[in-house]
């Protein structure tokens, strides 16, 4: 030991298993403050993306659709399937409702099998000059127009060697991969109403006993209404089941309640986290202070001896601090880098649980919440430890000495 | 240095049955003189490790002062009592006193360092005149009781301190480690110290300048 500096690192190396018992502390408090937050972001995160990936107020499908298919999962999470209604109801819609800001119809389709994918795969088809849905996002993977026969697809659609997708036999130029949502729609893949069209009349000759042909020039699936200010989503999801026969409208929002179960729900069982995390964070708080206030009880007598040999209360108190704050530190340490460890093992087993998607905050975000996680688990150990001490050094130390002497 | 004691009491809350306290230590006057060795005798709880614990600033006495070169130390801030503690006075405690986390070597440099200095040439002199220089890096769990006293004996004079306040140094000892520190308080008195030796051991008397006695927590000249 060249400094009294060096008494701190000692005090940690030389008592191996109180260290690692604070340490352990230490990073359960991190871990509970940490992965809570990130858990709750997460989910947040998710719920935003649901809603601004849609980008729509009112989704307009099918009558026929609400029956028969999950046609909310279609739209909201892009599990594989499809419906058509016929395109004249998109241009009554437009023509004729007030208080549309702006509006798009889109096509689905669901591939038995491509040769990229050993699963079903959705095919998503929009029309650049009026979407607002979809190219928002693809854009942050792509941003220029997409060509007849180019594809922009999901993180799990596996393209063949030479960027191509062969659908129905008809082969996609794959452009981009989109980033991994952790839910179905890293199995969708985004093409043109153009493509769309070629991939329908593709399908139709595949196959040619289906119950029903569709017409690939006078269909859509779904359309996608975003309401003007000043008008209120349910007059107008209301004037459209008034006046437009054949369809339902939906809001959105009641929509993606519906697929997660419930946003209600999922919003609850936010509450519950926090709740939780709050109560987790506390209890480890105070099982640290604790902890640190029984050890420091239990180092009275060589506090004394650090007394007599000349050492300050607030020397004490800082000889204290700096050897607590070096194993809240390591622990706060290690705790967040276990949650982040296992965020990103758990992430997509998370978002295929709850059917939404877990998205992580952003490394900033992340970084940020890393470092007042650690901050607040050095503040509750190391400053306890230290006042805990410093209150042991008001006792005279004769008395400490003579209570050891018996 | 001279520290004197101006009628200086201490009482402690009894923890049950009789009076709410009694008195470690009556109103008692004591002067520690400079180049001698001072040596007070008394049975065990007759208050004399409390004497020794308001003389070295580590119990504040309930009345009285305690005067270090006519300065009232109790007077001072803890920061200047504890820095005046690391300079001056030595301290021997009662009892095993090592920090288990340093070996015997980084034990003795303690309050040099805490002085902001590194004596280790005169630490390894006194390990060596101790007569633990072999277990120099032996952490303290491997020490005998005699070995870890004589470990806070060396400890108590790095610093070259003017006060040396002794409760109970030869406690764990046999008598020939015994003779070796009192001789070394003895030589310690000689070098210019005052020393004050608190003990029940008869032996301490030969090699004491001056002779006290305490009973009941008073303290008087006779045997």
């Amino acid at each position: 030991m060249k400094s009294i500096n060096g008494l701190s690192l000692k005090n940690i190396i030389k008592k191996p298993v109180r260290s690692v018992a604070l340490l352990v502390i230490a990073a359960f408090l991190a871990f509970s403050a940490f992965g809570g937050s990130l858990m709750v972001s997460s989910l947040s995160n998710g719920l935003d993306s649901l809603s601004a990936r849609l980008g729509a107020d009112i989704v307009v499908v099918p009558y026929a659709a609400t029956s028969k298919v999950s046609y909310d999962s279609i739209i909201i999470q892009g599990k594989p399937g499809q419906f058509y209604m016929d395109a004249k109801y998109y241009d009554k819609i437009k023509n004729e409702i007030e208080g549309i800001d702006k509006i798009t119809a889109q096509c689905f389709l669901a591939s038995a099998k491509a040769s990229c994918c050993s699963t079903r795969l959705q095919i998503i088809g929009f029309d650049p000059k009026t979407d607002f849905s979809v190219q928002p996002w693809v854009e942050k993977s792509y941003s220029d127009d997409l060509q007849l026969y180019d594809a922009v697809i999901g993180s799990d659609v596996t393209p063949n060697s030479d960027m191509t997708v062969v659908i129905f036999g008809e082969t996609l130029r794959v452009q981009a991969v989109l980033d991994k949502t952790g839910t179905e729609l890293d199995s969708a893949m985004y093409v043109n109403a153009d493509t769309m069209k070629q991939l329908i009349k593709a399908h139709n000759e595949k196959n040619p006993n289906q119950e029903r042909v569709v017409d690939p020039d006078r269909v859509v699936s779904s359309v996608l209404i975003k309401v003007q200010d000043g008008y209120d989503i349910d007059d107008v999801v209301g004037d459209i089941n008034l006046h437009v026969r054949q369809v339902k409208a939906i809001r959105t929002q009641n929509m993606i309640s519906d697929v997660a179960s419930s946003l209600s729900g999922v919003s609850g069982m936010i509450g519950v986290l926090m709740v939780l995390m709050v109560v987790m964070w506390v209890l480890s708080a105070v099982l640290m202070a604790v902890a640190f206030t029984m050890i420091m009880n239990e180092r009275k007598k060589e506090f004394a001896v650090l007394r007599v040999l000349g050492a300050s209360r607030a020397r004490l108190a800082g000889f204290v601090f700096q050897e607590n704050a070096l194993l809240t530190l390591a622990g706060g340490l290690l705790g967040v880098l276990i949650t982040l460890a296992l965020a990103a093992l758990f992430a997509p087993l998370i978002a295929q649980s709850i059917g939404l998607p877990f998205l992580l905050p952003s490394p900033l975000m992340m970084a940020a919440a890393a470092a007042v996680t650690v901050l607040l688990t050095v503040a509750a150990g190391a400053l306890t430890a230290a006042v805990s001490a410093y209150k042991i050094s008001k006792i005279d130390t004769g008395l400490i000495l003579r209570g050891d002497n018996g | 240095m001279k520290l004197t004691a101006e009628k200086v009491s201490k009482k402690y809350n009894r923890k049950t049955g009789g009076a709410g306290y009694f008195y470690a230590v009556g109103e008692t006057d004591f002067a520690l003189e400079e180049n001698a060795l001072t040596a007070v005798f008394g049975r065990s709880g007759s208050g004399k490790t409390t004497l020794l614990h308001m003389l070295g600033g580590l119990l504040a006495p309930d009345s009285g002062r305690v005067l270090a070169d006519g300065r009232d130390i109790y007077a001072l801030s803890d920061k200047a009592l504890s820095a005046f503690r690391n300079r001056h006075i030595g301290v021997i405690p009662q009892g095993s006193t090592p920090i288990a986390s340093l070996t015997v070597l980084e034990n003795v440099l303690l309050p040099s360092l805490m002085a902001g200095e590194r004596a280790e040439a005169y630490a390894l002199e006194l390990l060596e005149t101790v007569g633990i220089a072999a277990l120099r890096d032996a952490m303290p769990g491997e020490l005998s009781g005699g070995e870890l006293r004589r470990m806070a004996i060396a400890r108590a004079l790095i610093n070259k301190p003017s006060i040396v306040l002794a409760d109970e140094p030869t406690g764990d000892l046999d008598d020939e480690n015994t003779a070796k520190v009192l001789s070394l308080l003895r030589d310690t008195a000689a070098g210019g110290a005052a020393v004050l030796l608190v003990t029940h051991e008869s032996e301490a008397a030969n090699y004491a300048d001056i002779v006290l006695k305490m009973d009941g927590g008073k303290l008087t000249n006779t045997l």
